[in-house]
C-alpha cells in the first residue's frame, strides 16, 4: 500500500523540488555601446527618380540571410530593419521596402554592432556621401 | 467457502454473498494486489496529456484554376465541390474561399468521426467526381488537418552570424537525427532559407547575345539528365553505366553554353549571375528573448531562427516522445549543432501534459488527505484506515481501465477522479458504519455480522450508487467539439461508482473482520448536540403547522431570488473560462497590399512590446508565415494563411507554477500597448489565448449572408465600424472584408501578337518567367537533404514597375525579338475580393475576440440592437441555431456564443434525462409515484446554493458547473434516498409517523453531514482551477445547501404527503 501512495507522492516531492531550482533568468544582455557615423535620411534629397529611397551601399547589412540596415531607434540603438533591396551601383542601394525617409541609418563599420548596439552617433550627415544618383 | 460459512438468516441478495465470498477468501488479498499493480502500470504507461484528444477530421482541399477571377473560382469550382462534398454522410460543415486562380474548401466531418475512413471517403468522393471539374483546372490538393500533425516539440536554433542557407543545413541534419526517435511522426522545418541556384538573368546581356529564357531554361534542362544507359560486360566483370551531364554546383550552372555567338559559345554565366544562395526572402522567423530569459543571451535583440517542430504518432505518450526527442537533441548539441548556434525549445506538450497531470496527481493527494482527516475525526482511527485503504485501490483500478480503454491520462480524468473522491468513499463509509453497528453488540460472530450488515444495506447502496451513475452517463451523448472534451468525466465517475461498490462488498469487510477488533467505543450511538438540536427544531417543525408551512414558503421564496441571480447578471454565464497558459499567440494582418518588410516591422514592434514584460522567457516572431502551429490555429484554418501581410508573435511565459501572475493578467497588460501599435500602423493585431477547451474561429462572430455579396460586404463593414467597434471589452474587431487593393492586369494584345507571330501563351509564360521566376529541375548535390532548385529570375531592380516591361522580349519564330511592352497594354485596377462560403452559401465574417468578459452578453446586446434598428436600409434577419434564409439578408450568432448555447443544450437535455432515469429508477424502488418526487425534491435545493456560490466568489456559471449541477443531482438524491428509507424502516418498525421521521434524520445526520463534507473538502482543491473551478463551487456550495435544507425538507415534504394520504388532514399527535 504504502509503496504506491509512495511512488506519486516522490513525484511530487521531486516536482516540488524542480520548482525550487528554477534557475534565475540571465541578466540582460552586455551591449558595449559603439560610436558610429550615421546618416539621417531625408525627402526628397535621398529619392531617385523612380521614388524610391536610395542608401549608401554599405549601410546594407546582413543577419543570417535577411538584408537590412541598422536603423538608429528613439532609444539611441541600432536596431536592425528588414529591407528589399532594388538596383544596386558600386556605391549605393535602391531600397524597394522597408525604409519611409525619416530614418537614422547606422553606417561601418559594423564590427562591434548588433541589433540593439546602444549608439553615440559620432557625426550626423543628412545626406549619403553618395550625391545625386 | 461454503462449508466454513455460516448459514445467515434468510436468503441473501447480491451484496452479501460478495460479502461472504469475499471476507475470508484468499482472493480478496490478491485483488488488493492486483489493483495496485494494475495502477502503478497505468500511471506509467497511459499516454499523457493536457486535455482530451478531440478528433476532428478535416481537410483542406485546393484547387487551382489559372487565371479564374474569384468569382469565376466560386462559380465553377468552389460551389459544385461543395455541392458534391455536402452529399457525403458525416459532413458537419464546409467552408469554402474562392480567391484569385484558387478555391479552398474545407471540409469539416462531425466530431469523433473515424478519421481515416472520413479521409478515405473524402478522396474518393473527390476523385470520383473530378470529371465534373471544369477545364483548366488542376488536380486538386488534399491536405488533411490532423490533430497529430500538430508539433508537440519545437526546438529553435538561433544564429545571426550564420546564413539562413546554412542555419537551415544544420537544421535539416538536426532533423535528420531527431526524425528517428521512436513516436514521432511528421516533422518539418520553419524559417531559414532552403539553399538554391539563384540565375540572375541580365535582360540587356541575353538581348546582347541574341538567347531567350525559353532558350536558357531548354538547355539546362538539356543539360540537367543522367540516366541509366545499361552495362559494360568485359574481363568477366559487369558494370553499369550512367551517361549525362548532372549539374553539380552553381558553377557547373554557369559553365552551360546557352547559345552560341559569334562562332564562341556564349556561357549562362555571360548573360546572369548564378548564386548558390537563399534567394529572394519570403518570409522572416526570429527569435528573441525576454527578461526571464534563463541561458546565455546572444548580443542580438531578435536573431534569425530555423524552428525545428516534431509531431507525435497518434496513440503515443506525448511525455515520452519528447523525452526521447530533447535527449536526443541534447546528445546532438556540439556535435551537429555548433556551439554558436543559440538552441532553445520553444514548446515542449510532453513536459506540459506532465505537468498538468502531476500537479492534479498532487491535488488528488491533498484531497485524499482532506477527507481522510475528515474520516479519522468522524469514525476513529480504525474505520478510516479501512475507508483509506478502499481510495487508491479504488483510483487504481479506474486508471487502469482507462488505460485498457486506449483512453488518455489528462487534466479531465484526473477532475473526474477528484470528483468522484467525495463519493467513492460513501460505499465504503456506509458499509463501514454498518459493520461497526453490529460489530458493538457484545459477542458476535464477526463474519455473519459483518455479511448480515452488508446485506441490510446492500439494496439502498446500490440505488444510490445507481443514482449517481445514472446522473453521469447522459453526459456521454454531448454534441461538437465539448462532447469528446468532457468525456472523461461521464465515463470515469461510473467506472469509480462501480469500482467502489465492488471495494465496499468485498475489501471494506474483509478489512474490517480483521481490523475492527473489538475496538468498538462507548457512546458511538448517542446522540449528540447536533442530533438534539436537529430533533427539537423538527418537532418544532412537524407540531407547528404555521410553522412548517411558513418555513417551506421561505425555502420557495428563496429559490425564486436564486433564480433571479442570472437574470440580475449577477452572475453571469459563460462557456469556459480562460486558462492560464505558459504562452500566447500575437497574430497580424497588415493592411492589403502591404510589403514583408512592412509586416516585419509590425512584429519587431510587437517583439518590442512583450519583451518590456518580466515574465516572457522568449518569443518567436514570423512574418510571411505562420509560426509552428498549434490545435487552436489548426482549426482556426491558419495553415493557410501565407504572404507578405501575414505575421505572428508566439510569446512564451515562465512556467506558471514559477509566475505569480496569470497569462490572462500579463494579456490583460499588453493589450493597451498593442492596441495603439495596431492603430498606428492600421495592422489588424489580435491577441490570441489558447482556450481550455474546444477553439473556435473567433469569440464572437456573426455571419452576413445575403443574395447579393456586394451588398451582404457593406453591411459586414457597417456592422464592423458602426456597431461592433462601439462594444465595450470587445477587442480585435475584424471582418473579412478586405481592403481595397490594386491589381495589375497585363492585358495581351492578340491583334499585336498575332501580326508579330506570337502567341499570347508564350507572351504569359514569359511574363510569369520574368516576374515570380521559374524552378527548373534541381542541381544534384549528394551531400544535400533538402531539394536544391534551380531558379530562374530577373533582379528585383528590373521588375519593380509596369515600364519595365520594354526590357522583357519574346521570340517569335522568325527568330525576332519582340519587346513585351509592344504587345501587351498594362491596366491597373482594384483586386478582386476574395468569396467567402459557408455551407454553400455567400457569407462574409464581422468578428471579434474579448478583453474580458463574457462574450455572452455582448451579443445579446447587439442582438437586442439589430433586431430594432436596419443596417444599410435592410432588417437582418438574425439566428442563433438554424441556417438563415438564402432569400434574405440575414445574420447568424456563431463562434463561442454558439458553442455555449450547444454545451448548455446539450447539458440542459442531459440533466432533464438524468432526472427522468433516476425517477424511473426510484419508482422500482418504492414501488410509488409519489415518494421519487419526494426524494427528488432535493435536487433543486442545490441550486439554492449553486447560484450564490458562484456570486460570492464572482466566478462564471460555465459549462463545468453545469457538470457540478449534474453531478449534484446524483448527490444529492443519495442522501434523501437514504433518509426516506430510515423513515420506512422506523415506521416499519411501528414507530409513529412523526417520531419515524424525527428519529430517521437524526439517525441520518451523522452519515449525510460525513459524505457532504466529504464531498466539499475533497472538491475544494479545484475552487482554484480557472477551468474546473466552477465544477467545484457548484458541488460545494450546492451539496452545502441541499445537505442542510434536504435534511428538513425531504422529512417535512414526507411527513406531509403521509399525513394527506394516510391521516386525511388532521394534526399529527406527538408524545
Amino acid at each position: 500500500m504504502s509503496r504506491a501512495k509512495l511512488r506519486p507522492l516522490a513525484m511530487m516531492l521531486t516536482l516540488a523540488a524542480c520548482a525550487h531550482k528554477a534557475p534565475p533568468p540571465s541578466p540582460p544582455a552586455v551591449r558595449p555601446a559603439a560610436t558610429r557615423a550615421v546618416l539621417r535620411l531625408q525627402i526628397p534629397a535621398d529619392l531617385d527618380p523612380h521614388g524610391d529611397i536610395v542608401i549608401p551601399r554599405d549601410a546594407i547589412v546582413h543577419q543570417g540571410s535577411l538584408p537590412g540596415v541598422f536603423v538608429l531607434s528613439d532609444r539611441g540603438r541600432a536596431r536592425f530593419r528588414l529591407v528589399k533591396i532594388g538596383a544596386t551601383t558600386a556605391r549605393v542601394a535602391q531600397i524597394l521596402s522597408g525604409l519611409s525617409g525619416t530614418e537614422t541609418l547606422v553606417l561601418p563599420p559594423f564590427r562591434g554592432v548588433h541589433d540593439g548596439t546602444p549608439i553615440h552617433p559620432q557625426a550626423i550627415t543628412t545626406r549619403g556621401p553618395h550625391g545625386r544618383r | 467457502m461454503a462449508d466454513v460459512d455460516p448459514k445467515p438468516q434468510g436468503p441473501l441478495n447480491i451484496s452479501g454473498r460478495l460479502t461472504r465470498y469475499f471476507i475470508d477468501s484468499k482472493i480478496t488479498i490478491l485483488v488488493v494486489v492486483v489493483a495496485i499493480l494494475a495502477g502503478v502500470l497505468a500511471l506509467r504507461t497511459t499516454p499523457r496529456t493536457e486535455n482530451p484528444q478531440i478528433v476532428v477530421p478535416a481537410a483542406n482541399i485546393i484547387v487551382a484554376k489559372p487565371g479564374a477571377s474569384p468569382r469565376e473560382v466560386k462559380n465553377l469550382v468552389v460551389d459544385p465541390l461543395q455541392a458534391i462534398l455536402r452529399g457525403m454522410r458525416g459532413i458537419h460543415h464546409t467552408y469554402g474561399l474562392a480567391l484569385d486562380s484558387m478555391g479552398v474548401v474545407t471540409v469539416k466531418f462531425q466530431v469523433g468521426a473515424n478519421r481515416v475512413t472520413s479521409l478515405v471517403r473524402l478522396y474518393n468522393k473527390i476523385m470520383s467526381n473530378m470529371s465534373r471539374m471544369p477545364p483548366g483546372t488542376q488536380q486538386p490538393v488534399i491536405q488533411p488537418l490532423d490533430v497529430n500533425q500538430v508539433p508537440i516539440v519545437t526546438i529553435s536554433l538561433a544564429s545571426a552570424a550564420m546564413s539562413g542557407v546554412h542555419l537551415r543545413a544544420i537544421a535539416t541534419e538536426v532533423l535528420h537525427h531527431l526524425r528517428r526517435v521512436p513516436g514521432t511522426s511528421r516533422a518539418y522545418l520553419i524559417g531559414g532559407q532552403r539553399r538554391k541556384i539563384n540565375i540572375v538573368l541580365h535582360p540587356r546581356l541575353m538581348r546582347r547575345y541574341d538567347v531567350t529564357l525559353d532558350d536558357i531554361r531548354k538547355v539546362v534542362e538539356a543539360t540537367n539528365v543522367e540516366i541509366p544507359s545499361g552495362h559494360f560486360t568485359n574481363h568477366n566483370r559487369r558494370a553499369t553505366i550512367h551517361a549525362g551531364t548532372m549539374l553539380r554546383s552553381a558553377k557547373d550552372v554557369g559553365r552551360v553554353v546557352v547559345s552560341l555567338y559569334n562562332h564562341r559559345p556564349v556561357y549562362l554565366r555571360d548573360v546572369a549571375t548564378v548564386t548558390d544562395g537563399a534567394g529572394r526572402i519570403k518570409t522572416v522567423h526570429e527569435v528573441g528573448f525576454g527578461p526571464a530569459y534563463t541561458r546565455a543571451r546572444p548580443p542580438n535583440i531578435d536573431v534569425p531562427e530555423v524552428t525545428i517542430a516534431i509531431a507525435k504518432r497518434a496513440g503515443t505518450n506525448a511525455v515520452t516522445v519528447a523525452n526521447a526527442v530533447l535527449h536526443k537533441l541534447s546528445a546532438l548539441q556540439g556535435h551537429i549543432i555548433p556551439a554558436t548556434v543559440h538552441v532553445n525549445v520553444t514548446r515542449d506538450d510532453g513536459q506540459r501534459a506532465d505537468s498538468a497531470v502531476n500537479t492534479l496527481i498532487e491535488h488528488l493527494f491533498i484531497a485524499v488527505a482532506t477527507v481522510v482527516v475528515l474520516l479519522v475525526l468522524f469514525l476513529g482511527w480504525r474505520a478510516a484506515a479501512i475507508v483509506t485503504v478502499t481510495i487508491p485501490l479504488i483510483l487504481f483500478v479506474t486508471l487502469a481501465v482507462d488505460d485498457l480503454e486506449g483512453q488518455t491520462i489528462n487534466r479531465i480524468t484526473l477532475f473526474a477522479l477528484i470528483l468522484s473522491l467525495g463519493l467513492l468513499v460513501d460505499d465504503s463509509i456506509v458499509v463501514i458504519e454498518n459493520i461497526f453497528r453490529h460489530y458493538a453488540k457484545a459477542g458476535v460472530d464477526r463474519v455473519r455480522e459483518a455479511v448480515s450488515a452488508v446485506n441490510e444495506i446492500g439494496r439502498p447502496t446500490n440505488l444510490a450508487t445507481l443514482a449517481v451513475i445514472v446522473a453521469f452517463l447522459p453526459m456521454l451523448y454531448v454534441s461538437g467539439m465539448m462532447g469528446p472534451y468532457m468525456a472523461p468525466i461521464p465515463k470515469n465517475v461510473p467506472i469509480a461508482m462501480i469500482t467502489s461498490l465492488f471495494i465496499a462488498y468485498t475489501v471494506a469487510p474483509w478489512a474490517a473482520r480483521m481490523w475492527l477488533k473489538g475496538h468498538v467505543g462507548p457512546g458511538h450511538d448517542r446522540p449528540g448536540i447536533l442530533q438534539r438540536g436537529y430533533a427539537r427544531i423538527m418537532r418544532v417543525l412537524l407540531s407547528r403547522p404555521f410553522a412548517r408551512r411558513g418555513f417551506l414558503l421561505a425555502i420557495i421564496l428563496v429559490f425564486a431570488g436564486v433564480l433571479a441571480l442570472p437574470a440580475l447578471r449577477i452572475v453571469s454565464f459563460k462557456m469556459l473560462p480562460r486558462n492560464n497558459n505558459n504562452s500566447f499567440d500575437i497574430t497580424v494582418r497588415t493592411r492589403a497590399g502591404s510589403t514583408l518588410e512592412d509586416t516585419d516591422r509590425v512584429i519587431t514592434a510587437l517583439g518590442n512590446i512583450v519583451r518590456r514584460n518580466r515574465y516572457v522567457t522568449s518569443y518567436d516572431l514570423s512574418a510571411g508565415a505562420m509560426g509552428a502551429i498549434n490545435f487552436s490555429g489548426l482549426l482556426r484554418g491558419e495553415t493557410l494563411k501565407r504572404g507578405p501581410a501575414v505575421g505572428e508573435v508566439q510569446v512564451h511565459l515562465v512556467r506558471k507554477s514559477e509566475r505569480p501572475l496569470s497569462s490572462i493578467v500579463i494579456v490583460r497588460s499588453l493589450r493597451p500597448a498593442v492596441d495603439k501599435l495596431a492603430a498606428r500602423t492600421g495592422a489588424m493585431i489580435k491577441i490570441v489565448q489558447h482556450p481550455p477547451g474546444p477553439p473556435v474561429r473567433a469569440t464572437i462572430m456573426a455571419e452576413v449572408f445575403g443574395p447579393n455579396y456586394h451588398r451582404v460586404q457593406v453591411i459586414a463593414n457597417d456592422l464592423r465600424y458602426g456597431l461592433f467597434a462601439h462594444m465595450p471589452h470587445l477587442a480585435g474587431v475584424d471582418s473579412t472584408v478586405p481592403h481595397r487593393s490594386t491589381q495589375y492586369i497585363i492585358k495581351v494584345d492578340r491583334r499585336e501578337a498575332a501580326l508579330r507571330g506570337v502567341s499570347a501563351a508564350q507572351a504569359a509564360q514569359t511574363l510569369k518567367g520574368f516576374l515570380s521566376g521559374i524552378s527548373d529541375g534541381t542541381v544534384h548535390i549528394p551531400r544535400a537533404k533538402e531539394p536544391v532548385p534551380i531558379r530562374f529570375r530577373v533582379p528585383i531592380a528590373d521588375h519593380i514597375g509596369p515600364y519595365d516591361l520594354g526590357k522583357i522580349f519574346v521570340t517569335n519564330p522568325e527568330g525576332r525579338e519582340i519587346p513585351l511592352s509592344a504587345i501587351v497594354r498594362v491596366i491597373k485596377r482594384p483586386a478582386p475580393d476574395p468569396i467567402y462560403q459557408k455551407d454553400g452559401r455567400d457569407v462574409e465574417y464581422v468578428t471579434a475576440g474579448m478583453s474580458q468578459g463574457s462574450p455572452v452578453y455582448p451579443v445579446l446586446h447587439m442582438w437586442q440592437y439589430l433586431k430594432h434598428h436596419k443596417v444599410d436600409g435592410v432588417r437582418l434577419k438574425q439566428n442563433f441555431m438554424e441556417d438563415p434564409s438564402s432569400l434574405h439578408y440575414g445574420l447568424r450568432w456563431s463562434g463561442e456564443m454558439r458553442l455555449t448555447l450547444n454545451v448548455f443544450r446539450d447539458l440542459g437535455s442531459a440533466f432533464g434525462v438524468a432526472i427522468l432515469l433516476i425517477y424511473v429508477i426510484l419508482v422500482g424502488y418504492y414501488r410509488s409515484f409519489a415518494i421519487p418526487i419526494i426524494v427528488m425534491g432535493s435536487i433543486p435545493l442545490t441550486i439554492i446554493g449553486v447560484f450564490p456560490g458562484h456570486a460570492a466568489l464572482g466566478q462564471y456559471f460555465t459549462a463545468t458547473s453545469m457538470i457540478g449541477v449534474i453531478a449534484l443531482a446524483g448527490v444529492v438524491v443519495r442522501n434523501s434516498l437514504l433518509l426516506i428509507d430510515f423513515i420506512l424502516d422506523y415506521r416499519r418498525a411501528g414507530h409513529a409517523l412523526a417520531e419515524a421521521v424525527v428519529q430517521a434524520g437524526a439517525v441520518r445526520l451523522r452519515p449525510i453531514m460525513l459524505t457532504a463534507l466529504a464531498i466539499i473538502l475533497g472538491t475544494a482543491i479545484m475552487v482554484m482551477d480557472p477551468v474546473f473551478g466552477g465544477l467545484a463551487i457548484s458541488l460545494i456550495f450546492g451539496t452545502l445547501a441541499s445537505t442542510v435544507l434536504t435534511l428538513f425538507v425531504i422529512p417535512l415534504g414526507y411527513f406531509a404527503y403521509a399525513n394527506f394520504s394516510e391521516r386525511g388532514g388532521r394534526a399529527p399527535h406527538l408524545h
